[in-house]
């Protein structure tokens, strides 16, 4: 007999039971080594040669160091990809596969099943960009520094629960947008890549209100600070700079995650609402 | 090529009608696809974003490292050559694709087979609407970058002979390329979806897109020269500047800039001939191979 969950129990295996086929995925077709880190990782290597290209490749350290640069950006890409296609989208394919009245008529809440995703999608990009990032070491002899690692990793997990709650906020208002929020993940891909900085310093932006606009998501200001703390000797001033200390971008990220996963809570309430109020829950192909 | 010779002048004339008329309800179906979410402005709008991010992408890092030492001549090479890179991509993915959204999303790929709907002319008009995407943000594109950027451009330069020629001959072959690629997906489940992507992406490294091909190693160099997408944006790069942009590299003249107008022409017309060849013959063997395993309406769920 199957014992029943209610209350935090449910909660909790409704999360586990979300993150699940995200985190075990991985092991059943491991060819997403080659797809989705080799490819990829090569692909990034156009990046450095248009660093060379325009001259900024003058010695091994700096070559290394710019290719540091360019593999941060591309282990933040995978992120930025699991946010917009694993979370802000999941929840639209989700209507369209009709799993997402059976979510509503469930006992347990859309809130859970958004923060499964989140965990599920986290440790599904953090081993995909660790493999990017263990290649890139390998491959290409990056070398970041060592005093910088524990505060980088710190960065990192402040910029991660910035990042998923805008994520989370993000599945809730495409579940409302319909077809054109396929179309919206789409069109916001490489717009975010240029201008969160992900194979460029963030301060090439050179205007503070676009930096400010970049710092809207969370990963700009993320990535920012984790170079700052990994690569101290290519962010020295010349001709590459961090835009803001990298403690202060810290608790900027932290503050922006309290925002995000609260508003992520308020919204999902909101628009389970609408979306019966609309009747746009069982529609597919809208 | 055997078919032709030995059927009649009308049942050839016959086959290309139909093929022609696949093609026409194929072009509309994918128009309609491609664009019937949003309202016109809306739907041009996102179309060009993400090849204006990727400019943007080129723009910020020319911005982080020129700063004072501008360098427009190398800036009018990435700009450009990104520009026309766009087609690549579309092509490319757009053939490849509608493989995927038929068989996967729409699930309507069997149907097509058991229509008298001619399979090849029906990928090449489903992806046709993201063909003609690609040309509209190319324009948008130069525009831009003539407006806002630092390039070193003129009308009057643009070598409008050259230009079609070059564009037809390269579109022939990326349409072979598209239609190898939407074969390799016939077969493919699990990154059928993203293997268009894949390649344009490997096409980045390799072909000069970003940068002349000296740049790199070279035992890349010569995988460089071994793809055809190479020549055919030198080709496109030297039609809209009406000279090879970056002739000299590090104090020596450039590969590119070593081979004549005639001789990338008929580099080009070998290429499209042969892309469009092997790609026919390449999609017809790997059809048969997913008939006999009977994978042509199997829907994987990736």
């Amino acid at each position: 007999m199957v014992e029943k969950a209610t209350g935090w129990r449910l909660f909790r295996k409704t999360v586990w039971g979300r993150a699940y086929p995200r985190i075990i995925g991985l092991s059943r077709e491991p060819s997403w080594l080659f797809f989705e880190v080799v490819i990829p990782a090569i692909g990034l290597l156009a990046y450095l040669f248009i660093y060379k290209f325009l001259g900024q490749e003058e010695s091994d350290r700096t070559k290394t160091d710019i290719l540091g640069l360019v593999i941060l950006g591309g282990a933040a890409v995978t992120y930025w990809q699991n946010i917009l296609w694993m979370m802000a989208s999941q929840l639209y394919w989700d209507k369209q596969e009709g799993l997402l009245e059976l979510f509503i008529l469930s006992p347990t809440s859309l809130m859970a099943i958004l923060l499964g995703m989140s965990i599920g999608g986290l440790v599904m990009a953090t081993i995909r960009a660790s493999a990017v990032m263990i290649f890139g070491i390998v491959v290409f002899s990056i070398q970041f520094s060592l005093e910088g690692i524990l505060p980088a990793l710190a960065a990192f997990l402040i910029t991660m629960f910035a990042l998923y709650g805008l994520g989370m906020m993000l599945s809730t208002v495409f579940l409302l947008w319909g077809r054109a929020a396929w179309q919206i993940s789409l069109a916001l891909t490489e717009p975010i890549y240029a201008l969160s900085g992900m194979y460029s310093p963030l301060n090439a932006l050179k205007n503070p209100v676009l930096v400010a606009a970049a710092g809207i998501v969370p990963i700009s200001l993320g990535l920012d600070a984790i170079r700052q703390l990994l690569l101290p000797s290519l962010f020295d001033g010349s001709p590459f700079s961090g835009v803001l200390n990298p403690w202060l971008e810290v608790g900027i990220l932290f503050a922006a995650g309290v925002v995000f996963n609260i508003a992520a809570y308020i919204l999902v309430k909101r628009v389970e609402w609408l979306a019966k109020v609309k009747a746009s829950l069982s529609l597919r192909w809208q | 090529m055997s078919a032709i010779i030995h059927d009649s002048p009308k049942k050839v004339a016959g086959d290309v009608a139909e093929s022609l008329r696949t093609f026409k309800v194929a072009s509309w179906l994918g128009w309609q696809i491609e664009s019937n979410w949003a309202d016109p402005f809306a739907f041009f709008v996102f179309s060009i974003m993400r090849p204006l991010g990727a400019s943007l992408i080129l723009v910020l890092i020319y911005g982080a490292v020129s700063g004072n030492n501008s360098q427009p001549e190398a800036f009018t090479y990435l700009y450009v050559s990104n520009a026309w890179f766009t087609l690549v991509v579309n092509t490319i993915v757009g053939l490849s694709w509608t493989i995927i959204d038929e068989r996967e999303f729409y699930k309507m790929l069997k149907y097509v087979y058991t229509s008298p709907a001619r399979i090849i002319p029906f990928l090449m008009g489903r992806g046709l609407a993201k063909i003609v995407i690609g040309m509209l943000t190319f324009v948008v594109l130069m525009g831009i970058g003539i407006i806002f950027f630092p390039m070193t451009l003129s009308w009057g330069a643009v070598q409008w002979g050259w230009l079609p020629l070059y564009f037809v001959l390269g579109m022939i072959m990326l349409v072979g390329l598209g239609l190898i690629m939407a074969a390799v997906s016939l077969r493919t489940a699990r990154h059928g979806g993203s293997i268009g992507e894949i390649v344009a992406g490997l096409l980045l490294l390799f072909c000069g897109a970003y940068y002349p091909v000296d740049v790199l190693p070279d035992w890349i160099q010569k995988i460089s020269l071994a793809v055809p997408v190479t020549y055919w944006l030198e080709g496109m790069r030297r039609a809209t500047a009406g000279r090879v942009l970056a002739p000299v590299v590090k104090g020596h003249p450039s590969i590119m800039s070593q081979i004549g107008d005639l001789q990338l022409l008929s580099i080009l017309v070998f290429c499209a001939v042969a892309s469009l060849s092997f790609s026919i013959w390449f999609y017809k063997f790997v059809e048969r191979t997913a008939k006999e395993a009977g994978v042509i309406d199997k829907v994987s769920n990736y």
